[in-house]
């Protein structure tokens, strides 16, 4: 398989995958206000790192602006036009999917729908994102371009876990005191919500929400699919398989692997009272760089591995020039 | 005369490069007026070295090194026997000749030698007044180049064609050799680029040696091809070593490649030719 | 036979070649049985139908690209719903004629490459050939496998007055289209799968795989099990959907210049795994673009020391390297020359008169008639640099006049035909829109000429430019057999 195809095939995945997260985050944030008031607190700020900011503004900038790379229309352009470029290597049904939902933010009246009904809105697109990897799943031979799908978005979903649970570290900390006032329980629930996890961690938990629970149960949970310890679990399988075809005599699987494999089994055979005794901080913030390591080895190894391209012959990169390049037909 | 060159050609980077790809013209090249015996060429780091002829009938070669490096360096050696003795003799047989492909190819404009009316303005006065007129008349075009041009090194680069040497009166021999091919060309006299060698001698001609140097083919209807050196001001002899002919210098750079990598990179050439 | 309501009624063949009515209420004999068809429709049921088709189109993502760039956007070729039909017998000829004139090419390119007989015999100019911008010196001396040049040709074919066809032009660097002639009749299966029910129409969807067989046939004898690959400009090019059709129909890989390298005069592309060998190249990149060491130099879309790679045998190309000075339209004047030269043979099908501007009394006549001619530049093609003297202005053909004396070699000019027309469906009506076709011909051991090909509609009233980036569209194309 092409190193250029795996690349666009991963970060498509992960753009499918960011785009899932922003919009749950973006709907939990919206409760989160009309359970506890928008006068009570400000919960859009933090969300972007900003405060005094209007949540229309955040919410603005999360769903619709074509300018925040990020955003949930950002993320379904982002991913649309890898799949352009690898449509040889997706699936039919992917691609139509893909090819008419961003087609559709691009009406008029789907753009009124994002400011008006906003909450609408962003469910159906992340429900047609969560439908796409289903698609993946029953579309595709399960080897490698699926493999290197699987692998974009287990290690983004494990990196939005983690990034989420960071932001929120503040609000999990153990506290003195002991009592809980309905505004945590809102807010604790909230950050369940924003993993798609709420229900899930109800029959694990009985409801008992709890912040040391909460944690526990989005890091280290070795079935629940959207936990970090799953995630990274299904990313090791991935680039396992991966890795099976590219060194199989070697005795060393290659950095990428060697990385993955030992984030995954510290968060294993981690305990979470371990966890908060050490500092959550200190331990999400380690997680989180190990991922990011893991992300640049895959890349060196398997994807488009681009140094500068520095010529003799002189390098032009003017847009114009490209277009003119590309402008051959017959 | 038997002669001996031996070229170095180093490219050093200031960080690691992968994938280097050059291709290169260094000879060797057979014809009426020398012949090749011994050819070697080598590459330091280990990499691959291919040989091809290419579609002007020089022989050339590909070489790649794949693997991370730092350098380059890239080693050729041969000895030559060159024949032209006389190069004013008119050859026992007259000349053939060109067929339309080779009118065509060294009549017609090339890239670094467009045709532009200065240069006809300049050639007419010069132009043959017979058929046995031809070669003094490249004689005379070859000392109106020399006499017009200031030999500065460093003022020009590979991509200075001949309408930047007509307004800015210095360079090397690529430059002359490119108005010289010019001028023929514009009073309908063939010419060629010639890359190659001059031999380093006490007798022999002064500049270019120690590095690779380019002169001019000319083809009149008594002589056929024969070269023309307007950086020396003379007719091209035993002295003179072809590598590759072409249109103009752009068909034939001793070297042309690309690599990968972040790093800047810094040329040396060094050239040694002996008399045997 | 025609009713009054029928929307056939009231369609007006005359004033052109009408390729489905003799006559004003005739259907010609092999349209019978699709105007009965078309006359149990109502006009919203075929309006419905041509909605169905459109989006069909779309949602696979059937599109080329317009205003080239990454800001491009991508549109659907119009397609329209009636088909257009050939006989048999009149496709054999097409056949034949394609055939010979594709072989005979070959042999003039290899000769040009080669001996150069043709150019000391008096027949064609040589700086004709030689000052061809198409030509490439880098070539020469070459011996491409089965001495074969054009892998893919397509060429168009127009149709006159009379009912005659001519050759309009040869396309022998990197023909698009293809695609749409398989996409074409799968929409129209889909949408209107009942109008298949009367004929036996010779299947389009073979071409992959005798593209496939043909780029086997062609790589070099060093290579035992041919890995072949697409490569692609790039998602802006206009044709990528084509490139990704034809890569993922044939199952080969499509990669763009820097996903391959040379090391060790062998072509590789960068894998998960590893390097991996190329064979064949098919190359849907022009020539100054394919290797930045030989051509362009600023080419990002090539590889560095593919030519070298080329040239030693070790890989091969299709189309190979230089065959644009043979689809030259200064050269193309000759191209019965050419038949006659080396075949010894007489043109099947005719080409358009043409008058060479390099040529001085032709290029007198030319200056002199502009109104009434069609002038092209040799080297403009998607119906670019154009000038159709009938329909221009006194002030266009004035700047025609000065193009053609500054650069004579530059320009040829054609009569004005009178292309023939097809009923087309045109709001709620069927409407005479004037087409052309492009036959696609395959060569490897043996041709292959696809059986039907793109017929392309000027979907714009009286317009005679069929070229889609310039407001043309397309019919499925049925050969009987």
């Amino acid at each position: 398989m092409l190193c250029r195809v795996a690349d666009d095939l991963y970060w498509m995945a992960r753009y499918v995958e960011r785009g899932i997260a922003v919009s749950r985050l973006i709907d939990v944030t919206r409760h989160l206000e009309l359970d506890v008031g928008a006068e009570e607190s400000d919960f859009w700020g933090p969300l972007v790192g900003a405060i005094d900011l209007s949540g229309e503004a955040v919410s603005f900038f999360l769903l619709s602006d074509q300018l925040n790379p990020d955003s949930l229309v950002s993320c379904v352009r982002h991913a649309r036009e890898l799949a352009r470029g690898v449509r040889e290597s997706i699936s039919s049904e992917m691609w139509e999917e893909l090819n008419t939902l961003q087609q559709s933010l691009a009406l008029p009246s789907k753009q009124r729908q994002a400011q008006g009904d906003s909450v609408s809105f962003q469910r159906l697109v992340r429900q047609r994102l969560q439908y796409l990897q289903g698609l993946a799943g029953s579309t595709l031979a399960h080897d490698e371009p699926w493999d290197f799908l699987s692998l974009g978005t287990y290690l983004e979903r494990a990196d939005g876990v983690v990034r989420l649970l960071r932001r929120q570290a503040h609000l999990l900390a153990p506290r003195d005191d002991e009592d809980t006032s309905d505004a945590d329980m809102v807010r604790w629930l909230a950050v369940l919500r924003s993993c798609g996890s709420a229900e899930a961690y109800a029959r694990f938990y009985s409801l008992r929400v709890e912040p040391a629970r909460i944690v526990e149960f989005l890091l280290l949970n070795p079935v629940f699919p959207q936990s970090v310890r799953f995630a990274l679990g299904a990313a090791q399988d991935a680039l396992s398989a991966v890795a099976a075809l590219r060194s199989a005599a070697a005795n060393d699987p290659g950095p990428a692997v060697r990385s993955l494999g030992r984030v995954h089994a510290d968060i294993e055979h981690a305990a979470i009272d371990e966890i908060f005794e050490s500092g959550l901080e200190d331990f999400l913030f380690g997680v989180q760089q190990s991922i990011a390591q893991v992300s640049d080895e895959i890349a060196a190894t398997y994807l488009r591995d681009e140094p500068e391209p520095s010529r003799l012959v002189g390098v032009a990169r003017a847009a114009a020039l490209m277009a003119a390049q590309q402008q051959q037909q017959q | 005369m038997k002669v001996r060159v031996e070229h170095i050609t180093r490219f050093d980077y200031d960080a690691e490069i992968v994938e280097s790809v050059i291709d290169v013209r260094l000879g060797p090249r057979s014809d009426a007026h020398q012949r090749w015996g011994r050819f070697e060429i080598g590459i330091d780091p280990a990499g691959a070295v291919r040989r091809y002829a290419d579609g002007l009938g020089n022989t050339a070669f590909l070489v790649t090194v794949a693997r991370p490096h730092r350098h380059l360096e890239l080693r050729t050696a041969g000895e030559i026997e060159t024949l032209l003795a006389d190069p004013f003799a008119v050859p026992a047989q007259s000349p053939d000749p060109l067929g339309p492909s080779a009118l065509a190819d060294f009549l017609d404009p090339s890239r670094l030698v467009p045709a532009v009316p200065e240069l006809e303005a300049l050639a007419t006065p010069q132009r043959p007044a017979s058929v046995e007129d031809g070669f003094p008349a490249v004689q005379r075009l070859m000392h109106l180049v020399n006499g017009r041009l200031q030999y500065v090194p460093g003022v020009t680069t590979v991509e200075t064609n001949v309408v930047d040497v007509l307004g800015e009166p210095r360079g090397v021999c690529q430059d002359f050799a490119h108005l010289l091919i010019g001028l023929c060309r514009a009073v309908a006299i063939p010419a060629r680029y010639v890359s190659g060698y001059i031999v380093a001698d006490a007798s022999g001609p002064r500049r270019g040696t120690g590095a690779s140097h380019a002169w001019v083919e000319a083809f009149t209807p008594t002589h056929g091809w024969r070269g023309f050196d307007p950086t020396n001001d003379l007719v091209a002899s035993a002295y003179h070593v072809k590598l590759a002919i072409g249109r103009d210098y752009s068909d034939i750079p001793p070297h042309r490649g690309t690599f990968r990598g972040p790093a800047q990179e810094v040329l040396s050439v060094e050239v040694l030719t002996a008399v045997a | 036979m025609i009713t009054q309501r029928s929307p056939l009624a009231a369609y007006d063949p005359t004033a052109f070649w009408d390729e489905m009515f003799a006559a004003p209420g005739v259907v010609r004999p092999h349209y019978e049985a699709l105007a009965r068809r078309l006359e149990t429709l109502s006009a919203d049921e075929v309006t419905r139908r041509q909605r169905a088709a459109d989006l069909s189109f779309q949602a696979r993502g059937i599109t080329f690209a317009i205003n080239q760039g990454p800001s491009g956007l991508e549109k659907i070729m119009p397609f329209d719903l009636i088909p257009r039909i050939i006989l048999p017998d009149e496709w054999k000829r097409i056949e034949r004629g394609l055939e010979q004139r594709v072989r005979a090419l070959n042999l003039f390119l290899h000769d040009i490459y080669h001996d150069g007989k043709i150019l000391s015999s008096g027949l064609i100019p040589p700086e004709l050939i030689l000052g061809a911008r198409g030509y490439r010196r880098e070539v020469r001396s070459v011996e491409p496998p089965l001495g074969v040049y054009t892998h893919v040709v397509g060429s168009d074919l127009v149709r006159d007055h009379r009912g005659e066809f001519y050759v309009l032009e040869d396309n022998l660097r990197v023909p698009s289209g293809v695609s749409y002639v398989v996409e074409n009749r799968r929409v129209l299966k889909r949408v209107w799968p009942q109008i298949f029910a009367d004929y036996r129409i010779r299947p389009v969807e073979g071409y992959p795989q005798d593209l496939l067989s043909v780029l086997r046939e062609v790589a070099p004898p060093i290579a035992e099990a041919a890995t072949v690959v697409l490569l692609t400009p790039g998602v802006h090019n206009s044709a990528f959907f084509e490139h990704a059709f034809l890569a993922k129909a044939m199952g080969i890989e499509m990669v763009q210049g820097s996903d391959l390298f040379v090391d060790d005069g062998t072509v590789y592309m960068r894998t998960t795994s590893g390097r991996r060998r190329v064979d064949v190249i098919y190359r849907r990149v022009d020539d100054d673009f394919l290797d930045p060491l030989a051509f362009r130099h600023d080419s990002f879309l090539g590889v560095p020391g593919l030519l070298a790679t080329y040239r030693m045998g070790r890989v091969g190309l299709a189309n190979a390297l230089g065959t644009g000075v043979a689809d030259d339209k200064a050269i193309y004047a000759y191209v019965p020359t050419i038949i006659k030269y080396y075949l010894g043979e007489d043109e099947i099908i005719p080409n358009v008169k043409t008058y060479v501007a390099a040529d001085p009394s032709e290029r007198a006549y030319i200056l002199e008639h502009i109104a009434e001619l069609v002038v092209k530049s040799v080297n403009a093609s998607g119906g670019y640099g154009m000038l159709i003297g009938p329909h221009a202005s006194k002030a266009d053909h004035d700047e025609y006049r000065r193009r053609i004396q500054a650069d004579p070699r530059g320009y040829v000019a054609q009569p004005t035909i009178a292309l023939s027309r097809h009923p087309s469906w045109s709001e709620r009506s069927l409407e005479g829109r004037h087409v052309d076709l492009r036959p696609y011909v395959l060569f490897g051991k043996e041709i292959r000429v696809t059986p039907g090909g793109l017929t392309r509609v000027a979907l714009r009233a009286g317009s005679l430019v069929v070229n889609s980036s310039q407001g043309g569209g397309a019919k499925d194309t049925w050969v009987l057999g």
